[in-house]
């Protein structure tokens, strides 16, 4: 049988940090980095329309009529901070499983000719703090499409040996990152900066906790989290929001409420402060860019709603070539990129400081990148036009992250999961309040004086060669 | 069933002419061709191509169109210092850029409709004005470098880059367009200004842009910046693609942790009949690795295929897997399952909807629509990119068949990772398809 189809390839927030330097993907990037300035209406936008279903489910519906597609996607509430240690990998399995077979498709093999059938593109995304499932097909088989993903996110089959057999894939997915030359570096940030609750951060998962993954524990996350007062339908494109809502009313209206919320009854530990900053070197024969990572504990949306805004303009103007650290770095020639970025997520986001440095000027480098963090509290470090730049910046962000509609989803479900439609719909207004005095506050509440990790990574000839166990940790 | 399918892409058909909200054109505004296409979104892109690519310069300055280009945008103009220039664009949500691939090279533009005249002022001064300071390109310089490495690093480009060089060794395609490290070091401004001047012709270039403006005003604009730019004669490269229809495979040890695997296949040029037919071939091939390899066999995360359109174009299977030699059968059975037997009728149908979803997708994004009018343009004319949905629905399982079997006789492998595994799988990739 011919399947004619192909996974599109996203990984959304986790590509910012595989593939830190690539001209490609310049303008994603900066999408991603700003993607946290999206949204400006103290209402939803005229073509979003939004409801709660009686069984708790959001519902999310924008009209755009630019092209004849629609795109479902249902979002959960699941995700690496969900995992323990002994559970780690396995929302990303779920993710896995949920492509195969199902109470109404008796195999994998009948579910990919239903995606043929239908004209659909799909894929799923298993991030820090939600799992995405999503098709794109021709809007005149919307209705078709969201009976489709019904029967997938509420009635899954686990088949042993159906899971024992994805294994194999899924260990081709790890080996692929674990090939690609950053993802040392990125994974043992991931142990520094989190500590014995690394599962938390990690989506991706453990092999060991896949390979050993039993329908039982499918079923535990299934009777956790995959119930409709969980998760996010989200329905976009050239469709009409009445029908919509009537359509999923018809065909979602049956599943039950779990009648519990799943971060009551399994909370998500809280992660403790760093205690001191942690210096460490990666060495890895697949590097031939050295790169410098510093990552912070950044605020998180339960304890410090104000500071997320704060973190994102600060971000915003660190990132302008007209900023000091970008001109102390890249344009004195000590660096070839330096991006910082705060990931606004419900369990402390990170603050992520990222530069690729000239390879013969590393501990020039390091030395001014300690010095710049000593001043970004200065009241002179940003400026007046720089502050205005970054809040007048917002509206074109929001015009770009919404060209594609079938991408925008992912955007609005990372809002949804992370901090709330609420969130989304105040966060323009509340990016203009921000004063140099609040960017100075995050910065000595965050940054400045506080305890990071930072981490070198390069290859053994030129770790031979600079030396960086000489200058490279916290005292110097 | 059957009839409800037919029904449905009937629709579909209707649909699309409903909903293509408008056309693309193209036109003539003193001696460039413009080719545009009006959307409703409010993100505007803008591309002026420069033909030729490799063609365009010897092996050993591999790299100087890429750079050149890039530079145009980032190294100053006469009207912009290269800080000021950055600066602007950073204050007006303006992405400039340039870069060249193996048959051409552009300079983009993308921004929204609000800041167009800003935006649209930096894009002449990098078009027609870039000053290549010195400070700024030895720092571009050092990026490339950076980047050709990483790239190198990186084991899905290169397996790609491998793949490339087995495949077109000999012809002008062993010119890598990003360059290498040695040739892109010994690189000075006053060589990029010069190779800049160069390609700077009317006859060798053409503009191509989406966005939610007038035809008028685009007129204006082209005129206004781009009239007086040089004329001179220009003939467009034209290559005799090498025939593959034996088995080499090129391989590079290297200790990862799982092994990469990609296996090129002719194609036939975008102006020929057979075009489309094969393109759709290939989607099947795509599918039919996936469910093999995938679904089945469980040998590898992402096993696909693709066409790779340029005028000596190629098709291309691309796998990871720790299981080589049972991969690489697999990847050959499917290649013998598409050439002996036939999509079936409710199966088209099915293929050319989904091929549809994904054009359409595109067509969402102005960046898209300018990128695959202007390669369209670059290999014969930009409506075949317009025109898509049409020329598919034509397309016949007779046709499909005719032309995976009339262009893929042979097959050049690349292949990265594990050595001894390499050698294990020495008759899978000898194996001759049937």
């Amino acid at each position: 049988m011919f399947y004619y189809f192909k996974p599109l390839k996203k990984t959304f927030i986790m590509i910012c940090k595989k593939y830190p330097f690539t001209k490609k993907t310049l303008l994603f990037l900066f999408l991603i980095l700003q993607s946290v300035m999206l949204f400006a209406q103290a209402k939803l936008p005229e073509n979003m329309f939004m409801r709660k279903m009686p069984n708790g489910l959001d519902v999310l519906v924008i009209e755009d009529n630019s092209v004849p597609l629609a795109t479902i996607m249902i979002t959960c509430k699941n995700g690496a901070f969900t995992e323990t240690p002994r559970f780690n990998g396995l929302s990303h399995l779920y993710e896995h499983m949920f492509f195969k077979a199902n109470r109404d498709y008796n195999s994998q093999e009948e579910f990919m000719t239903r995606v043929s059938e239908l004209g659909i593109k799909f894929n799923g995304e298993t991030s820090f703090e939600n799992v995405n499932y999503y098709f794109t097909l021709p809007n005149y088989n919307l209705e078709q499409g969201l009976k489709f993903m019904n029967s997938a996110i509420r009635f899954p089959k686990f088949d042993r040996r159906e899971m024992m057999r994805e294994n194999v894939v899924v260990d081709d997915e790890f080996q692929r990152l674990e090939s690609n030359p950053f993802h040392a570096l990125n994974d043992a940030m991931e142990h520094h900066l989190w500590g014995n609750l690394y599962s938390r951060k990690n989506p991706i998962g453990n092999h060991q906790v896949i390979r050993s993954a039993t329908p039982d524990l499918m079923d535990s996350i299934k009777n956790k989290y995959y119930f409709p007062n969980n998760c996010l339908l989200t329905v976009a494109g050239s469709v009409s929001h009445e029908e919509v809502f009537s359509q999923v009313d018809k065909i979602y209206g049956s599943w039950q409420s779990s009648g519990f919320d799943p971060f009551q009854k399994w909370p998500v530990p809280e992660f403790k402060p760093l205690q001191k900053t942690d210096y460490f070197i990666v060495e890895s024969p697949l590097s031939n860019v050295p790169v410098i990572d510093l990552e912070w504990h950044g605020p998180d949306m339960r304890t410090d709603v104000p500071a997320t805004y704060a973190a994102d303009v600060f971000s915003y103007i660190i990132n302008q070539n007209s900023s000091k650290l970008h001109k102390a770095l890249v344009q004195s020639g000590l660096a070839l990129q330096v991006d910082i970025g705060y990931l606004t997520l419900s369990h402390v986001g990170p603050i992520s400081l990222h530069v690729v440095p000239n390879p013969s000027k590393i501990k020039e480098c390091m030395a001014e990148l300690k010095k710049q963090i000593e001043m970004m509290d200065n009241d002179d470090y940003v400026t007046d036009e720089q502050i205005e730049t970054a809040k007048e910046k917002l509206e074109i962000i929001k015009i770009r992250e919404e060209e594609v509609t079938s991408d925008f989803t992912q955007v609005l479900a990372f809002w949804w999961s992370a901090a709330s439609m609420d969130y989304f719909s105040g966060y323009n207004a509340n990016l203009q309040k921000m004063t140099r005095a609040d960017l100075q506050s995050y910065v000595r509440k965050y940054i400045k004086g506080h305890p990071y990790c930072a981490g070198l990574l390069l290859s053994p000839e030129l770790k031979q060669q600079v030396q960086p166990e000489r200058f490279f940790a916290s005292n110097n | 069933m059957k009839r409800s399918i037919i029904l449905s892409i009937s629709l579909y058909f209707i649909a699309f002419a409903a909903f293509a909200q408008r056309t693309a054109t193209s036109f003539d505004v003193d001696g460039i061709k413009v080719i545009f296409k009006p959307t409703v979104k409010n993100v505007i892109s803008v591309r002026v191509f420069y033909r030729g690519g490799v063609a365009n310069y010897p092996a050993d300055k591999a790299g100087i169109e890429d750079i050149a280009l890039e530079a145009a945008g980032q190294c100053g103009t006469q009207k912009y210092s290269a800080d000021v220039f950055r600066d602007r664009t950073d204050k007006f949500g303006v992405v400039i850029s340039g870069e060249s691939d193996y048959d051409y090279g552009d300079i983009t533009l993308d921004c929204v409709s609000k800041y167009f005249n800003e935006s649209w002022d930096l894009l002449t001064g990098a078009v027609t004005q870039p000053v290549f300071e010195e400070g700024e390109v030895e720092q571009l310089k050092a990026k490339a470098i950076a980047r050709i490495r990483q790239s190198q690093s990186d084991p899905d480009d290169h397996i790609r880059q491998l793949a490339v060089a087995n495949a077109f060794a000999g012809t002008p395609y062993a010119t890598d367009p990003k360059g290498t490290e040695e040739a892109v070091s010994k690189l000075t401004a006053a060589e990029l200004k010069s190779y800049y001047s160069s390609i700077l012709n009317k006859n060798q270039m053409f503009i191509v842009v989406a966005g939610n403006i007038s035809k008028e005003e685009l007129i204006s604009k082209v005129r206004a910046s781009f009239g007086s730019l040089p004329s001179r004669q220009y003939t467009p490269v034209t290559y005799t693609p090498p025939v593959w229809n034996d088995y080499k495979v090129l391989a590079e040890k290297r200790d990862l942790q799982t092994n990469y695997i990609n296996g090129v296949m002719n194609a036939p040029p975008v102006n020929s009949d057979d075009f489309f037919a094969y393109r759709l071939g290939i989607s099947v091939l795509s599918g039919e690795l996936f469910g093999e390899l995938r679904t089945r066999l469980h040998l590898s995360y992402d096993p696909g295929a693709e066409t790779v359109n340029q005028l000596m174009p190629f098709a291309i299977m691309s796998v990871s897997t720790s299981s080589p030699k049972e991969a690489v059968k697999a990847m050959t059975e499917a290649l013998n399952l598409e050439r002996n037997s036939r999509v079936t009728p409710e199966g088209l149908t099915e293929l050319k909807s989904s091929y549809i979803t994904g054009y359409f997708m595109k067509e969402q994004s102005s960046s898209a629509i300018t990128e695959s009018l202007g390669q369209a343009e670059v290999l014969g004319g930009w409506e075949t990119a317009e025109n898509l949905p049409d020329l598919v629905n034509k397309v016949t399982a007779e046709q499909i068949s005719g032309a995976i079997n009339k262009y893929i006789a042979g097959l050049r492998w690349a292949y990265l990772g594990n050595a001894d595994q390499a050698n294990e799988a020495e008759g899978a990739f000898n194996k001759k398809v049937r």
